[in-house]
């Protein structure tokens, strides 16, 4: 092992790359040090390097007034490994052998690397933008003609706003804990994109869903939808937030999707037969600019109610 | 006129005026009263395990061989669970207790007929004849169980508009009392005590009801008491949907729309409707009609049937746009509610079929049919119906009836009859 190179991070500027040449490297805000430190919280002569041993390079503290700390440790006199990193003041410095192992580019074609690089604050202003758009147009449609409140309408598109941040924030802390970066923008993004994309398909699956013939079973898909994309959302989260394998994820999402399928199973066959006083028919109505398709005359309507009386007398014999 | 012949007068005018005296010391209810008091008798349905009772009522006897008649919501209980509960009859001085069998049941005008051990030769009369509105009637029972009780009051004929007939009793009808007789001034029945609105408005099942179940019980006595309740239910229902089918259907306007006006004699409409003068804010204009019958046919405690309802629903809106307008019509066509009303152990759960239906007035609409069958009563459904237009943008016209306790037959004949009216 030769020399080391040293990164050199000061509060306010930018990291500089220092490949000293003296074997003693004396570390200090004193203009006479080989690594010169503009920053008040550390010592004139701050601390020295020796690099004289290959691979043991010898940290020693010259008794500075703050100390200096190795990753979390302090540190007093000690040997450092390359990619160590040293605190001194509010200073940062690490030690980076020159044959220091370095990680391979980033692929712009694979899902994980593009995600993690994904934390582009415009898309993210942009993705805010279209849900809290959603948002109004909601309570737009929704409004009745009652009494309009101000603080009512701030407090639902806040809410709406909110929401996926303080999801993104807890991933966020996962992968601060696990991965050490907290990825919080590309994981707002993801959150807002989860939120979305229902907003968008349900309608439509409504609107197709009153306008074709024989498409009925429309609440299961409505479920299926917001089942997928649910477990899409779990599977990416668990890529950027944490250093699970692909196995592994897929193996958790796959688990909470069916976890989740066997309780909507059980929640409907647990209350199938329970008794209702009121009758919970499909009383959705489309607004007559979105229904294309022509009803079915008073005679086909009226020849499909035996059918009402058969599924009746199923159901009172129910046990 | 000789001394003598004056005398004589005089003695006649006092013989009247004394006879006089003597008439308004004993009230006409006394005699009544004194007549037939041993012959009411509380009726008690016992808690077989609590061996307490659970509610009571009053009958009377009506025959030589210890049948009496009561109320059907008296005994109804004992019907529904015979293992839970059983029938005593007793009188005031509880010396004697009998156990009662049901015998035949009229669910429709509520009676019923118990057999009993009880061994007198005395019973009452049934009267033949109706009385005159403003006659005295006597109605005689035991409220509250505070022993037999006698209730003065005026008979006010049959009640114009019912469902079923029953007669106006002007008297205080209390709890405790229903099974009981009412009598005319010669002591015969003239009613049986049945409900109270309050504020002396009561109300007595005419005894030709009970004529007629009498009649039935002796002839051709039912098999099996269930199947006779459904056969009663159905041909009530048969009686009103024929009256119906039969009746006015012409249209009065409802708002924007049309609406039917009273179809027969037993619907009585009643409306309302926003007021845009006071209104504070913008939410649609309604107004809305609505068109039932006056009871419900009781059939066990929290279970009723009998009702018919017709309901017109108008809502317009001059500030909405037709995405927000839509969303108000789908919350209030998502939340319509049958007529009547029943528990787990009676009915099932309702079936429903919903569509487009393209009206014979080619206008679209949002249709909805339900059924619930009875569990006890084979045969025997609730209907819930709606249809909502759906043509124009902000503005709405909603139908909507409720027959409880009607047959598959009568139903779908009065859904055809209720689709082609017209009330648009």
């Amino acid at each position: 092992m030769v020399a080391p190179v040293i990164r050199v991070t000061t509060e306010g500027t930018t990291s500089r790359l220092i490949h000293p040449t003296a074997s003693r490297v004396r570390i200090g805000r004193a203009l006479d040090n080989d690594i010169v430190l503009d920053d008040p919280y550390v010592d004139p002569y701050h601390a020295i390097l020796d690099t004289r041993e290959p691979g043991s390079w010898q940290f020693t503290d010259l008794k500075s007034r703050n100390g200096s700390r190795e990753g979390r440790r302090p540190i007093e006199n000690g040997t450092l490994e390359s990619g160590a990193l040293l605190t001194l003041g509010k200073s940062q410095l690490q030690v980076f052998s020159r044959d220091h192992h370095t990680t391979p580019a980033l692929s712009l074609y694979d899902l994980e690397h593009r995600l993690i690089s994904h934390d582009g604050i415009k898309l993210m202003i942009g993705l805010l933008c279209v849900l809290a758009a959603m948002s109004a147009l909601s309570l737009f449609t929704r409004y009745d003609g009652s009494e309009i409140r101000l603080e009512n309408i701030i407090a639902i598109l806040a809410g709406a706003l909110f929401a996926p941040v303080i999801v993104a924030g807890f991933w966020a802390l996962i992968a601060k804990l696990t991965r050490g970066h907290s990825r919080f923008r590309a994981l707002v993004n993801i959150t807002l994109v989860a939120l979305t994309v229902p907003l968008f398909v349900e309608p439509l699956l409504y609107i197709l869903y009153f306008n074709l013939p024989g498409a009925s079973s429309l609440n299961l898909l409505v479920t299926g939808l917001n089942i997928s994309v649910g477990g899409a959302y779990l599977y990416i989260v668990l890529t950027i937030a944490t250093e699970l394998s692909p196995r592994v994820r897929q193996f958790s999402t796959a688990t909470v999707i069916v976890a989740a399928v066997v309780m909507l199973v059980i929640t409907q066959w647990s209350s199938r037969d329970e008794f209702a006083q009121n009758p919970a028919y499909d009383g959705r109505l489309m607004h007559p600019a979105l229904l294309v398709r022509s009803g079915m005359s008073n005679d086909e309507f009226m020849r499909s109610l035996p059918s009402v009386f058969e599924h009746a007398d199923v159901l009172v014999n129910e046990p | 006129m000789t001394l003598s012949a004056y005398c004589r007068h005089f003695a006649v005018i006092l013989l009247l005026a004394s006879q006089n005296l003597l008439a308004a010391e004993i009230d006409p209810a006394r005699i009544t009263f004194d007549n037939t008091r041993d012959r009411i008798y509380q009726i008690r349905v016992m808690d077989i395990s609590a061996n307490t009772r659970s509610s009571t009522g009053s009958g009377f006897l009506i025959s030589d061989n210890g049948s009496i008649a009561t109320n059907y919501h008296v005994i109804a209980s004992a019907i529904s669970s015979p293992d839970k509960y059983r029938i005593e009859i007793l009188q005031e001085d509880e010396v004697m207790r009998y156990i009662g069998t049901i015998v035949h049941v009229d669910v429709v005008h509520d009676l019923a007929i118990l057999s009993t051990e009880i061994n007198a030769t005395d019973f009452l009369t049934l009267a033949t004849q109706e009385p005159a509105k403003g006659d005295r009637v006597y109605s005689i029972g035991y409220p509250y169980d505070l022993g037999v009780t006698v209730v003065p009051g005026t008979y006010n004929g049959l009640i114009p508009h019912s469902a079923s007939p029953r007669v106006h009793f002007t008297g205080s009808l209390n709890p405790g009392m229903s099974g009981g007789p009412a009598f005319n001034g010669d002591n015969e029945v003239i009613g049986v005590n049945v409900a109270t609105s309050g504020n002396q408005v009561s109300f007595l099942v005419p005894v030709h009801n009970l004529h007629d179940l009498v009649t039935e019980a002796t002839t051709s006595p039912p098999k099996d008491l269930n199947r006779a309740i459904a056969d009663q239910l159905a041909a009530n229902s048969e009686r009103m949907i024929t009256e119906m089918l039969e009746g006015n259907w012409e249209t009065v306007t409802l708002g924007g729309a049309n609406a039917l006006n009273e179809v027969t004699g037993f619907l009585r409409c009643w409306g309302n409707s926003r007021d845009e003068d006071k209104a504070t804010d913008d939410r649609p204009f309604w107004a809305q009609r609505m068109c039932q019958t006056d009871h419900n046919i009781f059939v066990n405690r929290g279970f009723n049937t009998g009702k018919i309802e017709l309901q017109f629903y108008w809502i317009e809106s001059a500030t909405l746009n037709g995405a927000q307008f839509y969303n108000y019509y789908e919350s209030i066509f998502s939340g319509y509610r049958p007529g009547n009303s029943g528990r787990e152990q009676d009915l099932g759960n309702w079936a429903c079929h919903e569509g487009f239906v393209d009206n014979d007035a080619s206008m679209n609409t949002k249709s909805v049919f339900c059924a619930r069958a009875y569990k006890e009563f084979e045969g025997i459904y609730d209907i819930l119906f709606l249809q909502g237009s759906m043509d124009d943008k902000t503005e709405a016209h909603m139908i909507h009836f409720t027959l409880a306790g009607t047959t598959q037959d009568l139903a779908m004949r009065f859904t055809r009859r209720f689709m082609e009216a017209g009330a648009w």
